[in-house]
């Protein structure tokens, strides 16, 4: 029997062509090989301090900006739902066994979240934070990927560099829940206690010898040097990539729209208009304000359109053009105003309505385009140090929703009006935005989510079809409960003897 | 504005190994990748220079470190190659030129020489090394390409692989690899280890080095073949329209069958099949039954204005665009669309996963096909518009030694031709006011690399001749 090519149809959001027959389905690889391939477990590793749950959210970011579910287990934070007062570092010790099994709980707790994750909640990612120093510890952990058929790949940060890790503790320890009650000092020396409770048992990655068939990658010294074996597949050789290319040096980034268009003005979306005059004025009052805020080696990029062009041109300074950073692409509708598309494409514009991030202009693009369009945008902007992005509306949205975590759900209303700078810097865990509007007026071009958000049908994933989703919230589940009153007398007295007597577990 | 990297300095890069490490097939790779990606790169072989400084070569013993007078002229040449290089990366626009440097004279000593090159020339420098203690490897490299080297012209095999067992043996005498914890800890390189399996990266400098260690961490060396095609005759090209989304005509349909039948005869192992999103080659990859995945960035170049029309109208409606194209086929734009540069930039993604990837059917459109075939096939971007991709046609690729083998298959299903040539022009048909196109930010210009340069004199042209001491010493 010949098989014809088969009749397409064109899905009506993302406009994907589909056969329509009513064939049994063929197994068609709508998911990246990604999301097809088994989950894989990132296994962080490292003494404390070191910046592996720095590594651990901002890879998770990553991931889930560019469409891959990925999500952060951070065994401390069970330990801390688990124990719910820490009194010192001598929870840390060695020889607390006591306080060596509940560690371990917290441990197998975050595990069986990690395995829950990948198989029934459509995880693609888990990322396991925890120190992880020993072989029996990461043992454990290879053995449970391999029961549940994940793949495993090591992140070790390595560092002995003690103002690096003075500066992690001063940057994200000492405002931990951990030491609430205590002043700096104290907690700095606390914390210094902790790490050397590791430093005996800790048993670095070998790939050399013990560790030569895992897949892995030693991070030294914060990014100076790197070790990586046995790169397994397309997901683990972007992490590493992105892993090369970020840095901690402290910067500012700043986005901003051009100034006001004359397409602004009639309501008319797309096209390649200049600057109204509005626009220009805006444009004189960014080249102040970049002035002001007297910054060395200020690197600024703007897209292809006439637009960010010519409100680069007020600053005087070098500037990049990046195609990439070009607007939105409308397809049929460009250059039109909504009022134009509604009367013209009525099915269009409700269709956008219905489900803003994955709808895709007829011979256009969507927001889902623009953030595979953006991703070289964001490797390099990480590559980088004090940059002024000058874009448009919907790219500067895909922009924001990375640096500030936000959902596929979220990106397409974000606002980002007219005529205001948006200030970022880093700072411990995440990012610092502040909002500054340079008082030219402008037209508003934000449409608010419409009342009746209907969602639509789940849409198809396709390679390279991304769908940020904000990294989820860290899971907190005890689970330990029969341990709950063992350690509810502070666990900071060695001498509690518990009922059994646990083996001795080096580990978390 | 230029774009910043253009006016970074200028790169050395600097392959390092013993013999037999790959370090030739690296460096010509890696080249071809960059000059797709616009970076202008050449390589600068030493063991080119030594062969046309040493005409015949006698055996192994050459390499003996304790030949002083095989020495020294290893050591000339390769202060003749530093010399062009120089003459490349400052007066010939190269931004970087790879150096193979076979572990000559001792290899300490070599290094500082480079390094101190490059700094009195405001050169960047990024070694790649590659190092390989599995023997199987390193005899599969000497058979694949030092047989049919040069060096070799009338031996038989056992004696080459004995010969150049030898050879490396002497070279190990003196060789010392990088090191990262000492002596070399404040040198930019990356240590590529038993052919990528293990990778040591230290001190990345800058954007193109971050580039070049992303490459080196996606290739490999199996063996597979690449398959490119264009989705079956469409009704637009029936009709002489470019661009749009049309289905495919009859004939298309047909083709599409004999795809599948052509597919299940090359019996491949675990292909993978890749389309756009357009709806010609989505159709042409359903007649197949398997698996496939579509990718946007596989798309047609976007036509812009122009797209829907034939050529005819083109002509009639945009006259002094469609000259224009004409003129300067690789970086013309069409309005509101695309240029063939903004396509390389677009499909970069798609070479690096083709890279890591096995065995690949691409069902593409003409020019997506040109740029991945310039990027297989080395090609310039002068000649990449030109390339001919007609319809129904698969071009197998087969990596071999240096290079790509490439196998053209017809299967013989009639369709319309779509291919124009170059014309010939006249200055009447220039517009006026037509003005350079300056190179913007991951803009990026295909050239081919160049060709290796053989120096048969002891100093380059136009330079004065070194400053070395008296007749060259003989072999004998």
């Amino acid at each position: 029997v010949l098989t014809m090519p088969m009749e397409l149809t064109q899905s009506r959001i993302q406009k994907i062509w589909l056969p329509n027959d009513n064939r049994p389905a063929l197994p068609r690889r709508s998911c990246g090989p990604q999301l097809a391939n088994s989950p894989t477990v990132i296994v962080m590793v490292g003494l404390p301090a070191r910046g592996k749950t720095y590594i651990s959210k901002k890879l998770t970011r990553y991931l889930n900006w560019i469409g891959v579910p990925t999500k952060v287990f951070n065994v401390g934070e069970y330990r801390r739902e688990a124990v719910k007062h820490y009194s010192s570092y001598d929870f840390f010790r060695p020889d607390n066994e006591e306080a060596m099994k509940v560690r371990r709980q917290c441990a197998l707790a975050a595990l069986r979240d990690v395995k829950l994750y990948l198989t029934e909640e459509a995880g693609q990612i888990a990322v396991f934070d925890a120190t992880n120093t020993t072989r029996e510890r990461r043992g454990m952990i290879l053995n449970f990927a391999k029961e549940n058929g994940f793949k495993v790949f090591f992140i070790e940060s390595v560092c002995n560099d003690p103002t690096v890790v003075a500066s992690n503790v001063r940057e994200v320890k000492l405002s931990s829940p951990d030491y609430r009650d205590c002043n700096s000092t104290d907690a700095m020396e606390d914390f210094m206690k902790r790490i050397n409770c590791y430093q005996a048992s800790y048993q670095p990655l070998d790939p050399d010898d013990y560790d030569r068939e895992l897949s892995l990658i030693k991070v030294i010294d914060v990014g100076r040097r790197f070790l990586v074996n046995r790169v397994q597949d397309h997901i683990q050789s972007r992490i590493v990539y992105y892993l090369m290319n970020i840095h901690v040096q402290p910067r500012t980034i700043y986005l901003c729209r051009h100034g006001e268009s004359e397409f602004n003005l009639k309501g008319k979306i797309g096209g390649d208009s200049g600057l109204s005059n509005r626009g220009k004025k805006f444009a004189r009052a960014l080249n102040k304000f970049v002035e002001e805020q007297n910054l060395k080696d200020l690197k600024v990029w703007t897209s292809q359109l006439k637009r960010t062009i010519q409100t680069a041109e007020a600053l005087q300074l070098p500037y990049e053009q990046w195609k990439a950073l070009n607007e939105i692409d409308a397809g049929v509708c460009e250059e039109m105003t909504y009022e134009e598309i509604r009367e013209q494409h009525p099915e269009e514009f409700a269709l956008r309505d219905q489900d803003k991030y994955y709808y895709r202009y007829p011979s256009g693009e969507s927001y889902q385009d623009l953030v595979q369009r953006l991703e070289p945008v964001i490797m390099e902007l990480e590559r980088q140090e004090n940059v002024l992005v000058i874009c448009h509306q919907a790219v500067m949205r895909c922009l924001l929703a990375y640096f500030l975590d936000k959902s596929a759900d979220e990106m397409p209303y974000l606002k980002c009006p007219l005529h205001t700078v948006l200030k970022l810097t880093p700072v411990a865990y995440g990012c610092r935005v502040e909002s500054i509007s340079l008082n030219i007026e402008a037209v508003n071009t934000h449409r608010d989510r419409p009342e009746e958000g209907k969602k639509g049908p789940n849409p198809l994933m396709r390679r390279n079809s991304v769908t940020p989703l904000a990294s989820p919230e860290p899971t907190k589940k005890p689970r330990i409960n029969s341990f709950e009153e063992h350690v509810a007398v502070s666990s900071a007295l060695p001498g509690c003897v518990p009922q059994e007597v646990p083996s001795q577990l080096p580990g978390q | 504005a230029w774009a910043s990297y253009m006016t970074n300095s200028p790169t050395l890069i600097v392959m390092i190994g013993l013999p037999a490490r790959g370090k030739t097939y690296v460096s010509k790779k890696l080249t071809r990748y960059l000059n797709w990606i616009g970076v202008p790169t050449k390589v600068f072989n030493l063991g080119v220079y030594r062969r046309e400084a040493v005409k015949s070569y006698k055996s192994y013993d050459f390499f003996r470190h304790d030949n002083k007078e095989a020495m020294e002229i290893r050591k000339r040449c390769a202060l003749v190659a530093l010399q062009d290089v120089k003459a490349y990366l400052l007066e010939e626009c190269g931004q970087i030129a790879v150096r193979l440097f076979c572990a000559e004279y001792g290899f300490t000593f070599g290094r500082d020489l480079i390094l101190s090159f490059a700094k009195e020339n405001a050169f960047k420098v990024f070694f790649v090394e590659s190092v390989c203690d599995d023997p199987e490897v390193i005899a599969a490299n000497i058979l694949e390409v030092k047989v049919s080297s040069p060096d070799y012209p009338e031996r038989n095999r056992e004696n080459v692989m004995d010969d150049f067992l030898k050879r490396i043996e002497c070279y190990k005498v003196t060789y010392q690899p990088l090191d990262p914890d000492a002596y070399d800890k404040d040198l930019s390189f990356i240590k590529v280890i038993n052919v990528g399996q293990r990778f040591l990266v230290n001190r990345v400098q800058d954007y193109i080095q971050s580039k070049i260690v992303y490459y080196l961490m996606n290739i490999h060396v199996q063996p597979r073949t690449i398959y490119l095609c264009r989705h079956g005759e469409s009704e637009y090209n029936l009709v002489g329209k470019i661009g749009g989304d049309s289905g495919l005509s009859p004939r298309g349909k047909q083709f599409a069958q004999a795809l599948k039948k052509f597919i299940e005869e090359q019996e491949i192992v675990d292909l993978k099949v890749w389309t756009s999103q357009l709806k010609r080659t989505i159709q042409t990859a359903e007649s197949l039954g398997v698996m496939y995945e579509q990718w946007k960035i596989l798309n047609e170049i976007d036509a812009g204005v122009c797209e829907e029309m034939t050529y005819g109208e083109i002509e009639v409606k945009y006259p002094d665009e469609f000259a224009l194209r004409d003129q300067e086929k690789y970086l013309y734009r069409y309005p509101g669309g695309e240029s063939y540069q903004d396509l390389v930039q677009r499909l970069e993604p798609v070479i690096m996963e083709l890279e890591r990837q096995g065995n690949v059917l691409v069902i593409s459109h003409q020019a997506v096909m040109r740029c991945l075939l310039a990027y297989f096939l080395d090609k310039s971007a002068d000649e990449l518009p030109y390339l001919r991709c007609p319809l129904h046609t698969i071009l197998k690729l087969t990596p071999v030694a240096y290079g790509c083998k490439v196998e053209t298959i017809t299967l013989n299903v009639e369709a319309v031709n779509t291919h124009r040539d170059k014309p010939c022009l006249n200055s009447n048909t220039l517009p006026a006011g037509h003005s350079p196109v300056r190179m913007r930010r991951n803009s990026f210009t295909p050239r081919a690399s160049a060709d290796t340069v053989k120096r048969p004199r002891h100093y380059s042209v136009g330079s004065k001749p070194l400053d070395l001491v008296g007749p060259f010493p003989s072999l004998e």
